[in-house]
This record gives structure tokens, sequence and C-alpha cells, in this order.
């Protein structure tokens, strides 16, 4: 279990409130959450999923840089992401392929978020797993927005 | 059409088949009525506008019967273009439902039809009474924005 969330001093959740996720949760909620996120850590250039591969969790950065490419094309990157941000959401709502790779640019540690341990706490935990959906759903309908108005651009050009 | 229904039955055989229909595989029709309890039927027709651009209201439209068709205005605001066909037994509207934006597009009925509106402020009302439900309900609209994104995603990468 996870936690590097906690500072030095002891025992803060704050960090983990930052991320707009977990943005609405309450001390006792977020107390759950960490509780079942994981540490990975992972080298330069290192894969943390490819495109392709089942989804099957959700992945915070928590130090380091991480490279959102098409697979064999990091040179083309989507997006690279610093500490703070989510990676691989999707899987929270279904095991569909990854739609690109997720590799990291320099030492990393990300907290991994499984879809079995969400399912899970949509079964045990109504309001808190609410809370996250709907921050996920913000993100999500962001992220469509963009992809139309992109698509809308595409065909204008 | 009864609205309970067209979401707790399987659709009919000759029905086009949606991959982003809004499907709650442990909800009967009792689930679906105590939700839709919370909403406003209302009848279109065709060609009549359900959704403006830029308009600020966040409910949630439930598609009970009818086509309805999502455009996009370019910048110039003269063209438009169709990005998504939408009929029965899924819904339009959830991304100002989730972040409160204004619409993003124009959506109106292609064919005469009927949607289920919900409110923003209902589904608070739900989410505030029966925390279950609502947790069931919201699982299910973000993987309808999942596919729908996945989807999207993939027709811009074309």
């Amino acid at each position: 279990m996870l936690d590097f969330f906690r500072s030095a001093s002891g025992g803060h959740l704050e960090q983990l409130r930052v991320l707009s996720l977990f943005a609405d949760l309450s001390r006792r909620e977020l107390q759950i959450v960490q509780g079942v996120l994981h540490a990975r850590d992972y080298l330069p250039g290192e894969v943390i999923f490819d495109e392709g591969e089942e989804g099957y969790a959700l992945y915070i950065v928590r130090t380091g840089r991480v490279l959102i490419c098409r697979q064999g094309r990091p040179d083309s990157p989507i997006a690279e992401l610093g500490a703070g941000s989510f990676f691989g959401e999707l899987a929270l709502l279904d095991s569909a392929p990854r739609a690109a790779q997720a590799r990291a640019l320099e030492p990393c540690t990300v907290a991994v978020f499984f879809g079995s341990d969400f399912i899970s706490l949509l079964e045990t935990e109504a309001k808190l797993s609410n809370k996250i959906l709907l921050q996920l759903s913000r993100h999500l309908g962001r992220r469509l927005r963009g992809a139309v108005l992109g698509q809308s651009t595409e065909q204008h050009l | 059409m009864d609205p309970i229904a067209v979401f707790a039955e399987s659709p009919p055989p000759e029905a086009p088949v949606r991959i982003d229909r809004l499907v709650v595989p442990t909800w009967q029709h009792a689930e679906w009525g105590r939700v839709f309890r919370h909403g406003v039927r209302r009848s279109l027709s065709a060609h009549e506008v359900l959704i403006q651009s830029g308009a600020t209201d966040r409910s949630l439209h439930f598609v009970v019967d009818g086509n309805f068709e999502v455009g996009i205005t370019y910048v110039d605001g003269m063209s438009m273009s169709t990005v998504a066909q939408i009929n029965a037994g899924t819904v339009i509207g959830e991304q100002s439902f989730f972040d409160g934006h204004p619409r993003s597009a124009n959506v109106w009925a292609v064919s005469s039809g009927e949607i289920l509106t919900l409110p923003f402020a209902a589904f608070e009302t739900l989410a505030m009474e029966e925390p279950p439900l609502a947790r069931d309900l919201t699982f299910a609209l973000a993987r309808v924005l999942s596919l729908r994104l996945r989807n999207t995603t993939v027709r811009v990468r074309r």
C-alpha cells in the first residue's frame, strides 16, 4: 500500500487532495483512497503500459515525468506529464485496450489505482466513489470537448 | 414510448446498434423509475432544436424516442458539421451536465421524438437521497463519455 503521499512531518493527505480526481473527498475518504493506492518506480525509458494492452489501472505521477506517445514513436509525444498529473483513467471504467504508450522520461514514482480496487470502492463506499466518478466524468467531458473541437478543426482545414 | 422500458429492456433486434447505449446492468424497471421520477418528459417535432451551442443549461437528456443530430458550428459562423447521430437508449448533454460549462454543440431532432430531461439540481437531490443510485448512474454515464471519447479520438486519428 501507499504512504508516500504522507509528508515527513506526518500525515498529510493534502497532496492527494490537490489532484482534481480527489478534490471533493473528505479527510476520511482520502484516507480510504490512500489505502488502496500502490507505489511503483520506473527507470528512464521504461514502459509503464503499452498501446494495445488491456487497461487495468489509473496512474498518478508522484515524481518525475511521463511521456504519452504512440507505440515506437517517442519522438512524437502526445503529452508529457509531470507530478500531480494522472493518466490511464479510462481503465477505471472499462478494460478496453490502451490507446497509447506511457513511458518514464526520467526516474519516476507513480501511484497506481487499480480498477478492481475502484470497483470494490463502488460497492462499499457509494458517496466516495460517486465523488470520484463525478470528477472523472468532468475530466472526460473536457477531453471530449477538446477532441470534438480538434476534429472539427481538422475537417475544416 | 415508456422511458423506463426503453432503458431497462434490451432494444428490439431491428433497432440500430449503439455502442454508447446507457446501460446499468444491475438495474431493473424499479431503479430506472426512481431516477426518472426526478425528470420531465418532453416531445419534440422534427427539426426542433433541443440544445443551442453556448447555452448555460446543464440538464441531461435521456433519449426515449426519435433521432437526433449533434452539430458544431465553425468559427466563421456560417458552416456546420454533424459530429454525431443519437437515438433512443442513450443520453445527450452529458458534458455540460458534469462540468457546468456552456453547451459546445447544437442538437436538433431529425424526426419527431421524445426525451426525458433530468436537471442537474434533480440529480443532486437524487445523490443526496439515494447515493447508490446516483453512483450507478454516474458510472454508466462515465462509460458513455469514455466510449464517445474513444470513438471520437479514433475518428480524429483517421
